[in-house]
């Protein structure tokens, strides 16, 4: 079932969506350096975003690092990841659609892609 | 017997494929798979991508991968290449067919080619060919997915 609203932030260049019910926190984060940059958006410090994955443990760590949360967005027309993208970047995600004319891939929260996971606690 | 795809040559029939260069390599792509060149794409990259896939970009309302063709075929490029056109094809799969972006340094021109002339090769890269002195690799875009 696609989930009516997503929680869109950025990391790594990229822009990504998670279930917006996921999310149970957004707060400061470690301060280390996105994949592919330099320094992060925020003067170098990150958000960590974390999820409800308290009633699944087997779903291992339940929180994305982000440089910067876009809003939550609602109606996003979802399509499947293509062939090819699975192929070219092996990891799980929910689809994929655009926002503002960007594509922004939706995370299975069940199956984080590494790179997005945040690393340790909150700096707070 | 199979039909040969859209995207195939049967050996001895000539068919027109685009040039495409990157680096000091050539690429042919049948012209049939091809469905649009433009100026490159605003490509965002993708953490924990292989590194053919260049990133994501938008075309025509909907979500595009852009691959790397130097490093997809294994073309000598530069540090920092600009990749200034993105040749975008139809790759054919299980369920229909799905657009892919090549970025690439430019698009040559169209020519005939005979699959019967081709040295075969495997996997995207089905064969290598002559046009005029130089070596140009035949590229079949419905193997994209396959990896």
């Amino acid at each position: 079932m696609v989930p009516g609203s997503f929680l869109l932030f950025h990391r790594g260049g990229g822009l990504w969506g998670i279930d917006s019910g996921q999310v149970v926190r957004i707060g400061p984060g470690r301060s280390e350096s996105a994949p592919g940059e330099a320094e992060t958006e925020a003067g170098g410090g990150t958000l960590r975003v974390e999820l409800a994955g308290g009633s699944a443990p087997a779903a291992g760590p339940v929180a994305l690092a982000a440089d910067r949360v876009e809003g939550v967005v609602a109606g996003l027309a979802v399509r499947p990841l293509s062939t090819a993208l699975r192929t070219f970047w092996p990891e799980a995600g929910f689809g994929i659609a655009l926002y503002s004319g960007r594509p922004v891939i939706l995370l299975d929260p069940l199956h984080l892609p590494l790179p997005l996971v945040a690393s340790g606690g909150p700096d707070a | 017997m199979d039909a040969p795809k859209a995207n195939e040559t049967p050996a001895g029939e000539r068919s027109g494929h685009l040039l495409v260069r990157v680096g000091e390599q050539i690429c042919a792509v049948p012209v049939g798979a091809v469905r649009r060149v433009v100026r490159a794409l605003t490509v965002h990259p993708l953490p924990g991508a292989r590194a053919e896939l260049a990133g994501l970009a938008e075309f025509a309302g909907e979500p595009l991968p852009v691959l790397d063709l130097g490093r997809l075929i294994g073309a000598p490029i530069g540090p920092h290449p600009l990749f200034p056109v993105t040749v975008v094809v139809w790759s054919r799969t299980a369920d229909g067919r799905e657009a892919i972006g090549l970025a690439a340094d430019e698009a040559l021109e169209v020519v005939d080619l005979s699959a019967a002339s081709w040295l075969p090769t495997a996997g995207f890269l089905v064969g290598e060919a002559l046009v005029g002195d130089q070596v140009v690799r035949v590229l079949d875009p419905d193997q994209l997915g396959a990896g």
